[in-house]
């Protein structure tokens, strides 16, 4: 009997230390939690995004989100030209432009 | 328009008076080719101008540039869906399109990068924020 009852005292020993593990870690970046849509609203042709984010440290840099400068609209004319900015706008500055 | 383009968004754009309008001058060839889908296929995300001004600010590696470079800019600093990205980078989904429109400005007399036109009036090879302020306060 006192065999058994070290024996069952053992067991829940045992079973105890496995039953608490360290949590884990959270691994997602910050930075997912201030992203803009990624896909552009079909109806409107446009979507608002951050267009600052590239310059700004980025989270994993810096441990923080993001922040959002501003946001402005982006948006595809009817022949395909990307455009920023107001559609009515009532100035279009056309850039011509190689990225090299 | 590395050091031009942040201000006038920030004084014309965000006020809602300019629109800015891009379009693909190809003339380095291959190099250029490819950075050009790189920012539309960022577009098809809702981040052409995201990609087009990472593009700018590490235009060295452009030049060299390969499909797995742009990818890791469109998971790590644009935060898109990079395997989207990547095929529709691979795929030349958008390489008729961009040099279609380099062939149009060519046909149409674009011969010096950067060229702007601004409400119809040409302006050749880059400029100033404060010509461009010149220009656009005459504006009505």
């Amino acid at each position: 009997m006192r065999k058994s009852l070290w024996l069952l005292i053992l067991m829940v020993t045992a079973c105890g230390a496995q039953s608490a593990p360290e949590a884990p870690t959270a691994t997602a970046p910050p930075t997912a939690t201030v992203r803009a849509p990624a896909s552009p609203t079909p109806s409107a042709g446009a979507t608002v995004l951050p267009t600052q984010a590239a310059s700004q440290p980025t989270a994993q840099a810096t441990g923080r989100p993001t922040p959002v400068a501003s946001a402005l609209v982006e948006s595809t004319t009817p022949n395909g030209d990307r455009v920023l900015g107001r559609t009515d706008a009532p100035i279009t500055i056309t850039d011509y432009s190689d990225f090299l | 328009m590395l050091e031009t383009e942040p201000k006038l968004k920030e004084s014309y754009v965000k006020t809602g008076r300019v629109k800015l309008v891009f379009r693909h001058i190809l003339d380095f060839g291959e190099p250029s080719l490819f950075a050009s889908q790189a920012a539309e296929c960022a577009g098809d995300q809702g981040a052409f101008w995201a990609m087009h001004g990472l593009l700018y600010q590490r235009q060295d590696a452009v030049w060299t540039a390969d499909a797995a470079l742009f990818k890791g800019w469109a998971k790590d600093d644009l935060h898109i869906d990079a395997d989207a990205f990547a095929g529709c980078l691979t795929s030349s989904k958008y390489k008729s399109k961009v040099e279609a429109q380099y062939a149009a400005a060519r046909a149409s007399g674009v011969r010096i990068r950067p060229t702007f036109d601004i409400n119809g009036k040409r302006v050749q090879g880059a400029i100033s924020f404060d010509e461009f302020r010149k220009i656009l306060d005459a504006l009505p």
